[in-house]
C-alpha cells in the first residue's frame, strides 16, 4: 500500500493554481504520522510513503523522525518502506538533502519551466515569482539526486512556453520531467491549438534526444506511447481509488486520493480505525464503470478519462469526464503515436530498450552505478 | 466551447505492441552505443526471458512472424469501392481533381518559421459526385510525392514524412476548401496475414460509412 501523508495544508508559496484549502491551518502530529508507519509495518511487505502538503518541508522535523522510526521498525519487524517527498524546493538545504540521500528518499520538485511561465503562477505570498530563488536549489538537488523528477504544471496562458520550458528543465539537468495540465483552468480551443504546436516541437526534441541516446523520461509522451505498447497490461495498471494508495489528512482521516482530502463525502476511514473496505470498494467500483459520455470512443482504452481523481478535480464528480481532458487526449495521442512510429521506424536503440525491455530500469540503474 | 467527442475511428499505431517483440526477441538486440561491449548488455538479451516468463508464453512460441503484408493501391481501392457500395456510395475511380489545395505543413522544429505553405493539385482516388463523398488511399507513392514537392523540408523530414502525416495534412488541407466534401483517407495496416490487412481496411471503410450515416449524409 502507498500512503500519501498530507503533513500540512500550510505553504510558503501562493501559487495561483493551488487547489489546497488553506483556510484553517492544520499540521499532522508526529503521533498520527507514526501510526501510518505502524499500519504499514503491520501490513508487511513494502510500503510507500509520500510526504505531501501544502509544503511538506515546513515539517522537516516530522519527516526526519518518521523516517528514522520506520527504519528502526524495518530492522525489528522485517517490513520495508520507501519514501518520496514532493516539494516546491524553496526550503531545500544541505542537511535535508544529505538526509534524503542517506535514507534513499526520492525528492520530486515542482517547477514550471522558463521564467516567463514559472513566475506567472508560482509566486510567494507577496506575489513575487520564485524562479530566481530556485536556481541554486536545483543545483543542490541534482548534485545528490541526478534523477530527481521535476513536475511542471501547464496553464492556458503558459502553453506557449511549453517546449521552451521542457528544454529549460532538461538543460538545467532534470532527466525525469513530468508535465501535466491544470485541467481546471479555463482552457479554450485556441489555447489547446497553441499547446498542440508546442507538443509537436517537444516531440521533435524527444525524437532528436532519443536518437542521440540520451537517457530521459518525459511525460505525457511516455505514458501515451506505453498505452499502445503495453495494451491490456496498461489498462490493468490503472489506479483503483483507494485500493493501492490512499491519502492521509493532517487529522488522520483517510481519503482515496489527494484531490479528495477534506471532502467528507469521500472519507474512507481514519488511521485509528483503519479503512472502511466497503466504502473503498464501492468507490472503486463506481469509478470503474465505463463513462456514458465515452461509449463508442475508439481510443478509450488509452485515455485518462477513467481517473476518478482527475474527474473529481475538474467536474466535481468521479464519473464525469472533463471536456478539457477529452480534447487534450485527442490532441496528444496522434502526436505521441507519430513520435513513437518515427523512432521505431528508425530502430532507435534507446526507444526500443526504454519501451519494450522490461529490464530497462534495472539495466539503467546498473549503468548509472557503474558509471559513478 | 469544448465538448466530449468520442473518437469514431483511430488508426492503430504503426509501431508494434509488446507481443510483437515477444515474437521477435531479436529486436531487443538493438543496443544503445553506450551499452555495447559492457557487462549489462547481456541483461538486455536475457530480459527477453523475463518477458517470456511474465505470462505471454503462447505468443512467444509462435515464432518469427511473416513480413507485414501491405495491399497495393489498386487492391486497396477495389476493397474500399466494394465496401462503400454496400452502403449505397458509388465511388467513381476517376475521382475528383482538386486544384490548388493549400497545405500548411507544421515542420516540427523549434524555429519560428515552422509552418511551410505548399500548394498542390490532388486527384482523389474515388469520389461520389452526387453525395459529395471522397476518399484517398494513402500509398507510399502519394506520401513521398507530396513530401518531395514541399519546398523547405530537409531530407530527413522527407524520409520521415509518414502516411499518418499525409492523412493529417490532406484532411486539414481539404478542410480549407470552399466546397465542402465528406472525405476520408484510408491506409493499409501491416499485419503478417493479408486477410487481416484486408479486414482492417474493410473496418476503416465501415466506420467511415457508419459515421456518414450518423451524420445523415447517406
Ligand atoms: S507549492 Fe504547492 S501547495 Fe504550495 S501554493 Fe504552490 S501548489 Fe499550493
Ligand atoms: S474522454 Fe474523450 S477521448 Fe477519452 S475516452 Fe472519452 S470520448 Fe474518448
Amino acid at each position: 500500500m502507498h500512503y500519501t501523508l498530507h503533513l500540512t495544508n500550510n505553504c510558503n508559496l501562493s501559487c495561483k493554481y493551488c487547489y489546497v484549502n488553506k483556510e484553517t491551518k492544520s499540521t499532522m502530529s508526529l503521533d498520527t504520522a507514526r501510526k501510518v508507519i505502524d499500519t504499514g509495518a503491520m501490513e508487511g511487505g513494502s510500503t510507500g510513503i509520500v510526504f505531501f502538503g501544502g509544503e511538506p518541508l515546513l515539517c522537516k522535523d516530522i519527516i526526519y523522525k518518521v523516517v528514522e522510526y520506520a527504519r528502526a521498525l524495518e530492522r525489528t519487524k522485517g517490513c520495508r518502506f520507501h519514501f518520496k517527498v514532493v516539494t516546491n524546493g524553496m526550503l531545500l538545504d544541505q542537511r535535508f538533502i544529505d538526509f534524503t540521500k542517506l535514507h534513499h528518499i526520492y525528492v520530486a520538485f515542482s517547477h514550471d519551466g522558463i521564467r516567463e511561465a514559472h513566475d506567472q503562477n508560482r509566486v510567494d505570498a507577496a506575489g513575487n515569482g520564485t524562479f530566481d530563488c530556485l536556481t541554486d536549489k536545483i543545483k543542490l538537488l541534482l548534485t545528490s539526486h541526478p534523477y530527481a523528477p521535476v513536475m511542471m504544471v501547464v496553464n492556458p496562458e503558459t502553453a506557449k512556453y511549453y517546449a521552451a520550458s521542457v528544454k529549460h528543465l532538461y538543460d538545467s539537468g532534470f532527466k525525469y520531467i513530468i508535465t501535466s495540465l491544470n485541467f481546471k483552468a479555463g482552457w479554450t480551443q485556441d489555447a489547446l491549438d497553441v499547446l498542440r504546436v508546442e507538443y509537436k516541437k517537444t516531440a521533435d526534441f524527444y525524437y532528436k534526444r532519443t536518437l542521440k541516446e540520451d537517457k530521459f523520461y518525459l511525460e505525457p509522451f511516455e505514458t501515451k506511447i506505453d498505452s499502445h505498447i503495453k495494451g491490456e497490461d496498461y489498462c490493468s495498471q490503472r489506479c483503483e481509488l483507494g485500493k493501492n494508495q490512499v491519502s492521509v489528512a493532517p487529522d488522520g482521516s483517510i481519503y482515496p486520493c489527494v484531490q479528495f482530502v477534506g471532502d467528507k463525502e469521500y472519507l474512507i476511514g481514519h488511521i485509528d480505525t483503519g479503512i472502511d473496505s466497503h466504502k473503498q470498494a464501492a468507490l472503486s467500483q463506481a469509478s470503474h464503470g465505463e463513462k456514458v459520455s465515452c461509449l463508442g470512443c475508439t481510443i478509450r482504452s488509452r485515455c485518462n478519462h477513467y481517473c476518478g481523481c482527475l474527474n473529481k478535480q475538474t467536474t466535481g464528480s468521479i464519473n464525469e469526464v472533463s471536456p478539457v481532458l477529452c480534447a487534450h487526449e485527442r490532441l496528444l495521442l496522434p502526436i505521441a503515436d507519430k513520435l513513437a512510429h518515427k523512432l521505431f521506424k528508425k530502430r532507435s536503440a534507446m526507444f526500443i530498450q526504454k519501451h519494450y525491455n522490461d529490464a530497462y530500469q534495472i539495466i539503467s540503474m546498473i549503468e548509472d552505478s557503474i558509471e559513478k | 466551447m469544448l465538448k466530449i467527442e468520442p473518437v469514431r475511428s483511430y488508426r492503430s499505431p504503426d509501431y508494434p505492441d509488446k507481443r510483437v517483440v515477444l515474437e521477435n526477441p531479436d529486436i531487443l538486440k538493438t543496443l544503445p552505443q553506450r551499452w555495447k561491449g559492457k557487462v549489462y548488455a547481456g541483461f538486455a538479451f536475457s530480459s527477453v526471458v523475463v518477458l517470456l516468463l511474465s505470462g505471454c508464453q503462447q505468443q512467444a512460441t509462435a515464432g518469427v512472424p511473416a513480413p507485414p503484408a501491405y495491399l497495393t493501391e489498386e487492391e486497396a481501392c477495389s476493397i474500399i469501392i466494394e465496401e462503400a457500395e454496400k452502403y449505397g456510395v458509388e465511388f467513381d475511380k476517376t475521382g475528383l481533381e482538386l486544384q490548388d489545395v493549400k497545405f500548411y505543413i507544421d515542420r516540427n522544429t523549434s524555429e519560428a518559421s515552422a509552418i511551410v505553405e505548399h500548394t498542390q493539385d490532388i486527384e482523389l482516388d474515388g469520389y461520389d459526385k452526387e453525395k459529395k463523398i471522397g476518399f484517398e488511399f494513402a500509398s507510399s507513392d502519394d506520401v513521398q510525392s507530396l513530401a518531395k514537392n514541399i519546398e523547405g523540408l530537409t531530407e530527413d523530414e522527407i524520409l520521415y514524412f509518414t502516411d499518418a502525416d499525409y492523412k493529417e495534412e490532406l484532411e486539414e488541407a481539404l478542410g480549407y476548401l470552399d466546397e465542402k466534401i465528406y472525405f476520408q483517407t484510408f491506409y493499409s495496416a501491416s499485419y503478417p496475414d493479408i486477410a487481416d490487412t484486408k479486414a482492417e481496411l474493410q473496418e476503416q471503410v465501415e466506420s467511415f460509412m457508419e459515421w456518414l450515416k450518423s451524420e445523415g449524409v447517406i
